[in-house]
């Protein structure tokens, strides 16, 4: 493995995966204090129906009409989650409305598409990281930027476009979004269009998963959503210095995960090996996080500031 | 691409004169319909039925652990029983860890982080399996979204014993779910011991996704899980009466999902039962909205009363 391959095969995947984890960053830390993780996992299934509708329609992988296609059927989804979450329970409508438009989906998949098409399950659940190849970057007398820029991946300035966006809208709003993240209800007497802001930023996070959605897949969806906000919450309480916090954390995570997913097998069983990127990603940064906050509930109990009993939560 | 449509095949899967191998697929599903019914009533009860996500993400890894096992230990013999106990083992581990994080941070939290972090070593895992030259890995996909065409006798005695359990803990301990669903402060007052009885509640919940991800996959088996019990929480009040519904409509959408795959080319039969299964509930909501709005419906000398 030598410098220009780096550049060669290696860039573009890692650099996509760096501004997706940025991105999902944003919304993550607003849903973690809203208490609504979860609804990642549901809008990244729901997307399936828009995304093989839209496929139908145009015959041919586009990111615009993936795009608008994921968008639909995300937000018709949590459309009905937020009608149905008045008569029960939300978490198991949730869990429903999501198990629905993702039997929806296959069951479009597989009476319409082709299966010869280069479009299955097993991209959408575990990413397409791997095959984004951005031609034309190499180390040496042969970098060209002119050359580079004409060859790189159409997703990579969407996704700079989008994480841009999210920064402007997160420092402009960022008083009135702090209000309705913690208190809605006291928002709700003070600011005017407090309901339009707090739904306001589910459709923000829906765009930013089905924007995300077809490069990274649903695992590094997840856990890009979750674990470096948690890991930013377990140092601050401030939610501005958490998102700055988490936007390192997620680089951080990215290109440790990165480098064990193709290094370490390259290096231990041979150079064709390698693992899932996304998934190995996931994965180290769950154990990282859950690493951490043992370390964290180890020094709470042994320090003498507070009163070290566990409280039972369950009664 | 017109899906080729046999009508009469539906009738003789649903009367199970189809064939030999369809009414065993059939039975499979009723039972796992009946007890994704059960846990589906008490955990919605409960508030916890996200926790059926976590759970079911979390046998992925399970599944690789089984295959490898059964690979290098039984001489590449692929034998269901040892993935769907490594399945069971990696649902069991999740819940332990997602129990411990949950005196530690927020509940949200703590489902995400542990169904990304169990679901993440799955798909690595299966990535590894992926390069190890070996004919009989070709299945495994079948248990993202399931696959009940190839279930066989002995699938379904797994599925059918599975189901033995469930039945016994929830006919043996009735009362106690009665009062752990509804009055839960009360019954730590009786005596009961609460936090006992929720973890077995929620390995009653692990032992029927275990053995339902081989039908449904692990992904729709939140659906079967969650639909029926929404649905009975429409018609009936009755708490016993409203289990019983949601077993029972878990059954008939199993049940007519797998005879409409079998009688229609194209259709899985998971999709089948979960779409049947939200026909059934907004059947029930229309019926519900209807009833709330105009009084009862059946009863036409009555008054009928607006609220």
């Amino acid at each position: 493995m030598t410098f220009s391959d780096f550049w060669q095969v290696d860039f573009g995947p890692l650099i996509s995966a760096l501004l997706s984890a940025l991105c999902c960053n944003v919304g993550g830390n607003l849903l973690l204090v809203r208490n609504q993780s979860m609804t990642v996992d549901a809008v990244s299934h729901m997307v399936l129906p828009g995304m093989v509708v839209a496929f139908m329609m145009s015959g041919e992988i586009n990111f615009f009409n993936i795009f608008w296609g994921a968008l639909g059927a995300s937000l018709s989804g949590i459309w009905l989650v937020e009608v149905l979450s008045r008569r029960h329970d939300r978490s198991a409508v949730l869990g429903m409305v999501f198990s629905a438009w993702f039997a929806l989906g296959i069951l479009l998949l597989e009476l319409f598409v082709d299966s010869k098409v280069h479009f299955d399950v097993n991209h959408i659940l575990f990413g397409s990281l791997e095959s984004i190849y951005w031609l034309g970057l190499r180390a040496g007398d042969t970098f060209d930027l002119s050359i580079a820029l004409a060859n790189m991946p159409a997703d990579i300035p969407i996704l700079i476009g989008i994480l841009c966006i999210s920064m402007i809208l997160f420092m402009v709003f960022y008083k009135e979004i702090l209000l309705v993240s913690f208190n809605y209800n006291y928002a709700r007497c003070h600011v005017k269009y407090s309901s339009f802001l707090y739904y306001g930023i589910s459709v923000f996070v829906t765009m930013t998963v089905v924007a995300a959605f077809k490069i990274i897949g649903l695992i590094m969806i997840l856990g890009m959503f979750i674990i470096p906000p948690l890991l930013a919450s377990f140092f601050s309480n401030n939610l501005f210095s958490r998102n700055l916090l988490g936007m390192v954390f997620a680089l951080f995570i990215c290109i440790a995960g990165y480098s064990i997913a193709v290094y370490v097998p390259a290096y231990y069983l041979g150079e064709e090996f390698s693992l899932n990127v996304g998934g190995t990603i996931v994965s180290f940064g769950a154990i990282l996080s859950l690493i951490i906050v043992s370390i964290k509930q180890i020094l709470f109990l042994y320090s003498n500031r507070y009163d070290n009993t566990l409280k039972i939560s369950n009664i | 691409m017109q899906p080729s449509v046999n009508l009469l095949d539906i009738w003789y899967s649903l009367t199970f004169s189809y064939s030999y191998n369809a009414s065993i697929v059939c039975l499979a599903l009723i039972f796992q319909g009946l007890i994704s019914g059960i846990i589906g009533g008490l955990l919605l009860h409960r508030r916890k039925a996200l926790l059926t996500d976590t759970l079911s993400h979390a046998t992925l890894p399970g599944v690789g652990i089984g295959f490898l096992i059964s690979l290098f230990f039984m001489d590449g013999a692929r034998e269901e029983w040892v993935i769907l106990g490594g399945a069971l083992f990696t649902v069991v581990l999740a819940l332990g860890v997602m129990r411990l994080l949950e005196r530690w941070m927020r509940q949200d939290a703590a489902l995400s982080l542990t169904l990304s972090g169990f679901y993440g070593g799955g798909v690595v895992l299966l990535s590894y399996i992926q390069t190890i030259p070996s004919g009989t890995k070709a299945g495994l996909e079948y248990f993202l979204l399931g696959q009940s065409a190839t279930i066989n006798l002995a699938e379904t005695t797994l599925i059918s014993s599975g189901a033995l359990v469930v039945f016994v803990a929830y006919f043996a301990l009735y009362k106690e779910w009665k009062l752990l669903c509804f009055d839960q402060k009360y019954a730590a007052a009786l005596g009961y011991n609460i936090n006992l009885l929720d973890l077995l509640l929620t390995i009653l919940a692990c032992i029927t996704i275990a053995v339902g991800i081989r039908s449904m996959g692990l992904i729709l088996i939140m659906g079967i899980i969650t639909i029926p019990a929404l649905t009975a929480s429409l018609l009936v009040k009755n708490w016993s009466a409203f289990i019983l519904t949601s077993a029972l409509i878990g059954a008939i959408s199993a049940h007519i999902g797998v005879s409409i795959s079998a009688g229609l080319d194209d259709v899985p039969s998971g999709s089948a039962i979960i779409l049947f299964g939200m026909l059934f509930y907004f059947t029930a909501l229309i019926w519900r909205t209807l009833h709330d709005r105009y009084g009862n419906l059946w009863a036409r000398h009555e008054t009928r009363q607006d609220n």
